[in-house]
């Protein structure tokens, strides 16, 4: 597996996924640091901001004629792809910890809506590749981070608190929910058009 | 000979007609259009269906809108409409107009975000009416002056952002150059809301591009920010010139090239003046209310 993964791996635009990962990193660290007056929530959604770009941009494919081309599903060289997401995951859900309980932050709440919009912004990147777009990292991201900055500066959905930073019981409802559906979606869109099991089924 | 220069007259310059062409792409574009929809929706919202309950609130919330929706969505939209010719840059480059020329035609462009702004400035204006809660507010506690200046600053705003993405795209290919210069921009922006205790704070507050007067939660305490805004207004403009000249200086030749670095050398040391005297001129950070 180990091997296998290593040529997709070698195929990932790493120059668009560690710069923006970096970025983030840094204003996490500073704001967990108590550098920006404590963690506030305001800077770790920033942070978490850069981070989707970095990880919708594991999914772009600058040369993509030449890895179609390799004898492997769609379904595994993107979960090859998702390897080199994971750390940022793994990665946000440890801040998250680290985090909870200070100025009245909830791990569990952080670490739920991170995870979510990360894996929604995957599953919206993945959607557009299979779309045909190579290269749907800075789409995706760029629409992901105004949607971020849209629920980070106002609450555009009523009463309901989509970013949330504290415990709430409408977000703890919406994550899980996103978090299925986003699955879901990525069932359907890494499903290979011309799999030997679909085109079973058509026959 | 008449004719011929009659003729030539009635023809519209070809940096509007490029700004025409762009300027379509620029509406059509989908970050563009969402950021549009959003401040469209928001602005309704907090104008008419839930009207906010007092001038500073209003104030505030259609100036977040302007430099979030117009400055930071105009920022992301002309960085990419700037650097999606780059496909098909030999068919771009038959054009019989210089760089400098298609340049000056994206940062024409940019006075759309500008126009939209003003217009939904003018609907706030009008339309809004406090609810039927009020709250006092602290703009009664600022000179008139400083609330239409911190306005002016909000529409410079809503231009610099996306000049500035037009420079981003003439200068740095990198494809997630926009989103994570846009991160880094209302990082620096919302940094600002911390309080101006000393000289050093009041200039990172007077530096950015976008800050609020007042700073604090209403329940809690609220503080006047340090710094003038009647130097600050200039210096925004200043920042607006520099972008300006930042992007037509890519691929800028001989004569020109020169004529473009001094000028923008000037603007540079103008922008830092400015931003000294507004730090060191207006009044230093009060406390307004305490609960």
């Amino acid at each position: 597996m180990a091997g296998l993964a290593v040529p997709e791996l070698r195929a990932i635009a790493w120059g668009h996924v560690i710069g923006p990962v970096v970025v983030g990193t840094t204003l996490l660290a500073f704001t967990t640091a108590g550098l920006l007056d404590g963690p506030q929530p305001t800077f770790l959604w920033l942070g978490l901001g850069a981070l989707i770009l970095g990880v919708v941009a594991c999914l772009d494919e600058p040369a993509a004629m030449v890895t179609g081309a390799c004898p492997a599903t769609r379904r595994r060289r993107t979960v090859e792809r998702l390897l080199a997401a994971s750390p940022v995951v793994v990665g946000w859900c440890v801040l998250a910890g680290l985090v909870d309980g200070v100025n009245g932050l909830s791990g569990s709440a952080l670490a739920l809506t991170g995870t979510g919009s990360l894996l929604a912004a995957i599953a919206a990147a993945d959607v557009l590749r299979r779309l045909g777009v190579d290269e749907p990292g800075p789409v995706v991201g760029s629409v992901a981070l105004l949607g971020l900055l849209g629920c980070l500066l106002f609450q555009p959905i009523g009463g309901l608190v989509v970013l949330q930073a504290y415990d709430d019981l409408g977000s703890t409802a919406l994550w899980p929910a996103v978090l299925v559906m986003s699955i879901a979606v990525l069932a359907w869109s890494t499903n290979d058009p011309a799999s030997p099991a679909r085109t079973l089924r058509r026959r | 000979m008449t004719t011929l220069t009659a003729a030539r007259s009635t023809e519209p310059s070809p940096v509007l007609v490029m700004a025409r062409i762009e300027a379509g792409r620029l509406l059509r574009h989908p970050i563009f259009a969402v950021a549009l929809a959003l401040d469209a929706w928001l602005l309704v919202s907090s104008v008419m269906v839930d009207p906010e309950p007092n001038l500073q609130r209003m104030s505030e919330t259609w100036a977040i809108l302007t430099a979030f929706c117009l400055g930071v969505g105009g920022f992301l939209a002309m960085y990419r409409v700037t650097r999606s010719t780059d496909a098909s840059r030999e068919v771009v480059a038959a054009v019989p107009v210089d760089e400098q020329q298609r340049t000056l035609a994206l940062c024409l462009v940019c006075v759309i975000p500008l126009g939209v702004a003003v217009v939904s400035g003018l609907f706030t204006l009008i339309a809004w009416e406090p609810g039927p809660i009020t709250e006092p507010g602290f703009y009664g506690r600022l000179p008139w002056a400083d609330v239409w200046l911190f306005n002016v600053c909000v529409l410079l705003a809503s231009l610099g952002g996306p000049l500035l993405g037009v420079t981003l795209g003439r200068w740095w290919s990198w494809p997630m150059a926009g989103a994570v210069s846009a991160v880094l921009l209302v990082a620096w922006c919302v940094s600002t809301g911390f309080r101006t205790t000393s000289f050093v704070t009041t200039l990172h507050h007077q530096a950015a591009p976008f800050t609020l007067p007042i700073t604090g939660a209403s329940s809690e305490e609220t503080f006047r920010q340090g710094g003038s805004w009647w130097w600050r207004v200039p210096y925004v403009a200043s920042l607006c010139a520099l972008a300006v000249i930042a992007a037509l200086l890519h691929g800028a030749t001989d004569h020109r090239r020169t004529l473009l670095l001094r000028t923008g050398t000037c603007v540079a040391v103008l922008a830092i003046v400015l931003l000294v005297v507004s730090t060191l001129t207006g009044p230093q950070g009060v406390l307004l209310w305490r609960a």
